[in-house]
């Protein structure tokens, strides 16, 4: 029995827990005063902009109830936008809108596509700008962002929104990565805790390794069934390159950043996170903590 | 942990120490004299209706004796006359008006502690050969314990070997065993006599307390019966009966019914002493009653004199409180919220448990202490299923996120008046103190409930629930704790320990309990 949990003990002594990642990584390298950079995504878009880092094209910002008034104006990009709040987290209050082929509104829901009335829309922006989706804000800005599409080797394994690239930088290097596919269940967000699975990425060469859906390790997509063969992610070294850019671009010391690839713009840089998930460990079947402490200069080991 | 916060946690233990050092070498041997007591708050209602004639009511109070203190004590109702008839150590508190006219409602309340006595008994004791006038009446045949039936006698002859016949001890053994675990326990409201329970076998408590002083009587020893409570937290209507009996010249408790030889138990309160009915009242006048009785800690009398002779009480937070009027249970709920937050963030830091809110489950087990657990977790439960409706049945009218959380909060307040009026309605007495609730803390979890349910579907919801209503129960049974709460109250300086034991989980980085159930995979998969 006693032998039982040493091995356990033992065995999650590579497994970064939350308490550590706060106090040994967030606290430490991520700057309080830095974390608005990455907390509003218009203002993280506008820093990596500025230095020439790929960002999706934002088509117009809602700042005020009154920007509301000339919505039809504002929506009439040709194929759909996504609605995001600036301070959202966690995919909160992200909503897909395209067009059909009579031109009409339809919004991806719970059930799939549905027909969009231009005032739930409004009421959807309102929201936002009510602080709805912000983390303790009490108002926020809405933007809608050109849609992205895809592209080829990952879009086929995802339902729905866009699969996007997780990489981990630390302290300049990239120390691990993941790719993350919107599922049925995920109402096609890539968050990995409202059902989107991901895929482990060995950081070297840019195949992926293991899968991973609601914590549990597994073989085959989670709701088509077809195995989950590796596949190599495209422009991969390019991917390595920006991330550790934006990253450096904000100041931060321990950075999330999501990457999407657009069909035709490329892998572009979604937004940054300054308090990145710990799934991407079970993704790879590896532990953070050598990686991490591995690492110099650091004074502090977990027991 | 850092070399810094090592000292920050030494420093803090250290003036705890300090402190505690120099607090009980001040008061030294007086210590037990400072620490507060257990009471408990009686509540005795009564109603009556007065159909224009006189209404006389008449009704055993607490009995004041070196066992039991009785303080504060309030005799509502300025309607009627009120006076207290002595008679012996019995007090009877009497209600009067003429030409009454209407439903009234008497309340006697008080404040009241009763100590556990043990007494070993010889194992001879002779019987007495005389005993005092007052307790001579107690030794001849009743109405309802008849000492000399014949019936009894038998009995008597038959569990008393002749041998043992002078022997009191022996006596009360035979007649303890006999009624505690021959005659069978049942739930009976009525009056049963010796005689009745004798041939019926089984009893309530005053049935086998009437069969038990009747053997005594028929042996020669002086036996009463005693009228009492079963003091606990909450609401009742029933009162117990036991007996004592007259040897080596003091009266000695029994209890047949629970078990108690030679013995009370500190929540037995004596109402009087006697054969007699709790209540007498006039005629007709639809007479109801209940208990209500809830666990407090008071200072002690001497305490209070003591700090009456030195005026600044610094030392003793508590006592300085008390001399300023704010009772120990506001200045107990201050002093042990610490401690409910070191349950959450042991729960969320180091078990790694979700909850609504950060600190909203201390708050919340604060806010059940007048309900008590049960009945608060059943109302927090069922007014977040009523709300949760409410907010899916609003959907559709599509809101602005405030207005709609003000909806919320009036269907909270709906639901409060429900509840109470349901109560008021039956006669239940919960409901009113329900009102005591926070409905602002209710909404907002109701608010959060339902936003984890729409974000992140039911069954996380109801986890969260679950992980809430644990914390919930966890927090207030620390707080509850009655220990924890005379340590905390008498030294405050406890809290500095608490304090440092933020700060050492706040320099843990050690894996959460639940991260072993997140990353199972992980962990348990490499070995193989």
């Amino acid at each position: 029995m006693l032998k039982f949990f040493s091995t356990i003990v033992h065995c999650s002594d590579d497994v970064l827990g939350i308490n550590a990642r706060n106090l040994d990584f967030i606290y430490r390298l991520n700057l309080r005063k830095y974390f608005p950079r990455v907390d509003d995504k218009l203002l993280t878009k506008e820093i990596l902009h500025a230095n020439l880092v790929p960002t999706p094209p934002t088509l117009t910002v809602f700042r005020s109830h009154s920007d509301l008034s000339n919505l039809e104006h504002r929506i009439a990009a040709p194929d759909g936008f996504a609605v995001k709040p600036a301070q959202g987290f966690g995919g909160l209050g992200i909503m897909i809108v395209r067009r059909d082929s009579s031109g009409g509104l339809v919004a991806l829901d719970k059930a799939g596509w549905a027909a969009l009335d231009i005032e739930h829309l409004r009421m959807h922006i309102s929201y936002i700008l009510s602080g709805l989706y912000s983390l303790e804000k009490l108002s926020d800005r809405a933007f809608l962002e050109q849609i992205l599409e895809p592209e080829e080797t990952l879009g086929k394994l995802s339902y729905g929104g866009i699969p996007d690239i997780r990489v981990i930088v630390y302290q300049g290097q990239p120390v691990m990565a993941m790719a993350r596919f919107p599922t049925r269940l995920s109402h096609g967000r890539a968050n990995l805790h409202q059902g989107a699975f991901a895929l482990g990425i060995d950081i070297r060469s840019g195949q992926t390794t293991y899968a991973v859906w609601r914590n549990r390790n597994i073989a085959s997509h989670p709701e088509t069934g077809e195995p989950l063969a590796s596949i190599k992610i495209p422009e991969w070294k390019y991917i390595l390159e920006m991330s550790v850019k934006a990253a450096k671009c904000v100041e931060l010391g321990f950075v999330g950043a999501d990457i999407v690839i657009d069909r035709r713009l490329g892998p572009l840089v979604m937004e940054l996170n300054a308090r990145p998930g710990l799934t991407i460990q079970l993704a790879n079947k590896k532990g953070l903590v050598k990686k991490l402490y591995g690492e110099k200069e650091l004074e502090t080991k977990p027991q | 942990m850092r070399i810094s916060h090592k000292i920050v946690v030494v420093v803090l233990v250290g003036i705890c120490y300090l402190l505690l050092f120099y607090k009980i070498h001040i008061w030294g041997r007086g210590i037990s004299r400072m620490l507060p007591q257990r009471y408990y708050e009686l509540m005795l209602n009564m109603s009556l209706d007065g159909h224009d004639e006189d209404v006389q009511l008449s009704v055993a109070l607490p009995t004041i004796t070196s066992r039991q203190t009785v303080r504060e004590e309030f005799f509502g109702s300025p309607e009627f006359a009120f006076h207290i008839r002595r008679d012996g150590s019995n007090r009877w508190g009497i209600w009067e008006k003429s030409s009454a006219h209407g439903r009234y409602v008497i309340v006697y309340s008080g404040m009241v502690r009763a100590e556990a006595r043990k007494y070993e008994l010889a194992a001879r004791i002779d019987l007495p050969k005389q005993v005092p006038a007052e307790v001579e009446s107690y030794l001849l045949a009743t109405k309802d314990i008849q000492s000399d039936s014949p019936d009894v006698k038998e009995l008597f002859e038959h569990l008393v070997p002749l041998s043992e016949h002078g022997n009191a001890a022996a006596i009360v053994r035979a007649a303890f065993d006999y009624t505690s675990k021959v005659v069978k326990p049942i739930e009976f409201k009525g009056t049963t006599d010796a005689v009745t329970t004798l041939r019926l076998g089984e009893a309530s408590c005053g049935g086998k307390s009437r069969l038990f002083a009747a053997l005594c009587r028929a042996g020669g020893i002086p036996a009463r019966l005693v009228g009492g409570l079963i003091m606990k937290d909450g609401t009742w209507r029933s009162i117990h009966i036991w007996a004592e009996t007259w040897m080596a010249g003091r009266w000695i408790p029994f209890c047949p019914l629970n078990g108690y030889f030679a013995e009370i138990p500190s929540h037995y309160l004596v109402l009087y002493y006697g054969d007699f009915p709790l209540f007498t009242y006039t005629r007709d006048i639809n007479f109801n009653y209940y208990f209500h009785a809830k666990r407090v800690l008071a200072p002690p009398p001497e305490a209070m004199k003591a700090a009456k002779q030195f005026p600044r009480g610094i030392l003793n937070l508590w006592l300085a409180f008390e001399q300023v009027q704010i009772p120990l249970n506001l200045l107990k709920i201050i002093l042990m919220l610490p401690l409910g937050a070191l349950v959450v963030v042991l729960a969320r830091n180091v078990i790694g448990i979700e909850t609504f809110g950060t600190f909203m489950p201390a708050l919340m087990a604060v806010a059940f202490r007048d309900t008590g657990l049960v009945w608060g977790l059943i109302l927090f439960v069922s007014i977040l299923v009523f709300v949760a409706t409410i907010r899916y049945g609003l959907e559709w009218l599509q809101l602005l996120h405030t207005p709609r959380l003000a909806v919320l909060m009036t269907g909270t307040v709906a639901f409060m008046i429900t509840v109470i009026l349901t109560g008021v309605a039956t006669g239940h007495v919960l409901p009113t103190r329900v009102i005591s609730f926070p409905i602002v803390i209710l909404t907002l979890t109701v608010e959060r409930f339902t936003d984890v349910w729409e974000e992140d579907g039911l069954i996380k919801a109801i986890k969260v629930v679950i992980g809430t209503v644990f914390v919930v129960a966890a927090a207030f049974a620390a707080m509850n704790w009655e220990l924890l709460q005379i340590i905390v109250v008498t030294f405050p300086e406890t809290l500095l320990l608490l304090v440092a034991a933020f700060v050492i989980i706040g320099r843990w980085t050690g894996i959460r309990l639940s991260e072993y159930l997140r990353f199972r995979d992980l962990i348990f998969s490499k070995e193989g």
